[in-house]
């Protein structure tokens, strides 16, 4: 009789969740938020972090300035956009559906807005690579004048002089003002701690559930085709890759980085984590559902100079997939969507 | 006899000798105990006998460009010197950027220089790699200075700017940036200066003693091989442009002079 009121009692206390669930968007009250982590999150079945929060240790504290600042539209010129704008939790931190965001006044760039998450594996940032650190990354979009067009003393300034920040930069890092590097350490310790490990694919890795038999022969056929750049598991092998989108190249990709001829059309392989959440694909958004990305890749890929090889079958570019083996990989692909991921990180 | 005097005059030189080496290398003064600071002013030529001022308009004797100088700035970094029992004191966080955008002459100070007598220094025109690739931080490497580019880490460790009729961009400016900090482009260069043969002494710092020492910087260095600002007026990255001018200008510090006190 108590195992049966217990029960009970569970089942009122889901029932508001689940409808919460439900909503896009409104009350949060009944959803149970989880408690911030203490430690940095290191799932067991990934490889050691790059980042090692060396010069930065991490606290909750430290986690939730940085969250505070990440959804804050001060860090933009006029104070319009925040790095949450095109970077939103419920698209797994991808901007939901644009090809180019908009930066202030409306303003686009060439480039889509990656999906961030697991960024303390990255060994670079950005599409091109071109950042070499993740307490560094936000100078880029923060002084970019077609994304937040700030100026970095005005930032700062603004920082000293709000009626909140100055008391909680300095319970976090004890100082008497807030200066740039504190900025960036509050939010290195936010981005590094979002942390995508939880997707079906990881729970049938750690034994607690298993694949169907489509997601199963998906997974083998992800395996022989795409594992070698998109690596388990954090699919992504952090290089430079040239995937045959064009023969000719309006971005010349990491080119512009490394100047190297090898690199021209090159982009940094995207991890396929939540890729069903964060359409559309590839750097300038151009393809918008997955089912045309698989098909670009069986049957789409431009040959040139600086194809990487591992997209020509037998002397031909293209994986030459059939509709059913592309079909299993598409399977496979939503068993990367990690549902807890954004729950958790959506309010 | 012969014998003799030959020993006399070897004996006669050796002395001479032995009192130069004694004057050059020390001085009469007791060894300074507590710290004291050592101050570096960079003295800005145009060609080696003119004197370089921001906001001056000069010509340039190897490309024929009229250039007017509204911002110089570089990292100095690195600072060690070497005292006399030849083990060397490292300055911790050693990281200046010097400004020569309103000040002709700028100056940096080494403050907690432990006493004692130094026979040379190490210092370095830019960032060293560990900087440029640890994330983020603070005082003269801090992003606000400018001096860092966001969309290629690592820091601009030299810039100068201008206006120039010859320039080949509409507004005629140019804008000459250096970076590389490592790889066969990089840019940073350690000088060394050996103060018995540079400045024929040891150098006291500490007690009364806090010297300056001056280093000549001929701007104009910067075109030495490079062509004008009708070929480049921008150099914005990393590269071999940014290499040939880094090479050239960096290549001109020199040391001047060192007082005594």
């Amino acid at each position: 009789m108590p195992g049966i009121s217990k029960h009970i009692v569970l089942l009122i206390c889901l029932i508001p969740g689940i409808l919460a669930c439900n909503k896009k968007s409104g009350t949060t009250e009944n959803t149970v938020i989880p408690p911030v982590a203490e430690y940095p999150l290191r799932p067991a079945h990934f490889p050691p972090a790059v980042y090692q929060h060396t010069s930065n240790p991490y606290s909750t504290k430290g986690y939730e300035l940085g969250k505070r600042l990440f959804f804050d539209p001060i860090l933009s010129a006029n104070n319009t956009i925040s790095c949450g704008s095109c970077h939103k939790p419920a698209s797994a931190f991808a901007d939901g559906g644009v090809a180019l965001s908009k930066g202030v006044d409306g303003k686009t760039g060439k480039r889509h807005s990656p999906a961030i998450f697991n960024m303390a594996w990255n060994k670079s940032f950005m599409w091109d690579g071109g950042v070499n650190h993740i307490e560094i990354m936000p100078f880029a979009p923060i002084i970019n004048p077609v994304e937040m067009a700030q100026d970095m003393r005005e930032l700062i300034h603004e920082l000293n002089t709000h009626p909140a920040y100055p008391e909680m930069f300095s319970s976090v890092f004890g100082k008497d003002s807030i200066d740039d590097q504190q900025l960036f350490y509050a939010l290195a310790q936010y981005m590094s701690n979002l942390v995508s490990a939880d997707a079906k694919y990881d729970k049938m890795k750690r034994g607690e559930t298993t694949f169907s038999a489509e997601e199963m022969e998906g997974y083998r056929l992800f395996q022989t085709h795409c594992n070698a750049c998109h690596t388990e598991p954090l699919f992504t092998d952090n290089s430079y890759r040239n995937n045959g989108l064009d023969k000719t190249f309006s971005d010349s990709g990491r080119y512009r980085i490394s100047q190297r001829a090898e690199d021209m059309g090159t982009f940094k392989v995207p991890t396929l984590r939540n890729v069903a959440l964060t359409p559309p694909y590839m750097h300038d958004g151009r393809i918008k559902t997955l089912t045309d990305v698989v098909e670009h890749y069986a049957t789409g890929v431009q040959p040139s100079a600086t194809l990487s090889p591992l997209l020509i079958k037998n002397g031909n570019p293209g994986l030459q997939l059939n509709d059913t083996e592309k079909q299993r990989i598409i399977q496979f692909l939503y068993t990367l969507t990690d549902s807890s991921f954004v729950a958790q990180h959506t309010h | 006899m012969k014998t003799m005097l030959n020993k006399i005059t070897l004996v006669a030189i050796a002395a001479v000798m032995l009192g130069t080496s004694a004057c050059r290398e020390k001085n009469n003064e007791p060894v300074p105990i507590s710290n004291g600071s050592l101050t570096m002013k960079f003295e800005h030529t145009w060609g080696s006998s003119q004197a370089w001022e921001p906001n001056k308009t000069f010509v340039h004797a190897r490309t024929n460009d009229t250039l007017t100088f509204t911002m110089l700035k570089y990292y100095i970094s690195n600072i060690r010197l070497q005292k006399s029992d030849e083990t060397w004191w490292s300055q911790p966080n050693s990281y200046y950027l010097v400004d020569a955008s309103t000040n002709a002459s700028p100056t940096i100070t080494i403050t907690d220089v432990p006493g004692t007598e130094y026979i040379a220094m190490q210092y370095t025109i830019g960032v060293d790699s560990a900087r440029n690739v640890s994330g983020a931080q603070t005082g003269a490497l801090s992003v606000i200075n400018g001096m860092f580019w966001d969309w290629n880490t690592g820091y601009i460790m030299a810039k100068a700017e201008g206006t120039s009729p010859n320039a080949n961009t509409v507004s005629k400016t140019f804008a000459i940036h250096l970076g590389g900090f490592a790889g066969p482009n990089k840019v940073v260069t350690t000088k060394n200066i050996d103060f018995r043969a540079e400045a024929n002494r040891y150098v006291a710092i500490g007690d009364v003693y806090n010297p300056t020492m001056t280093v000549k910087v001929d701007v104009a260095s910067l075109w030495k091989t490079a062509p004008g600002v009708g070929t480049i007026s921008t150099v914005h990255m990393e590269g071999p442009q940014a290499a040939t001018f880094g090479k050239d200008f960096f290549g001109s510090f020199t040391f001047s002079n060192i007082t005594l006190k």
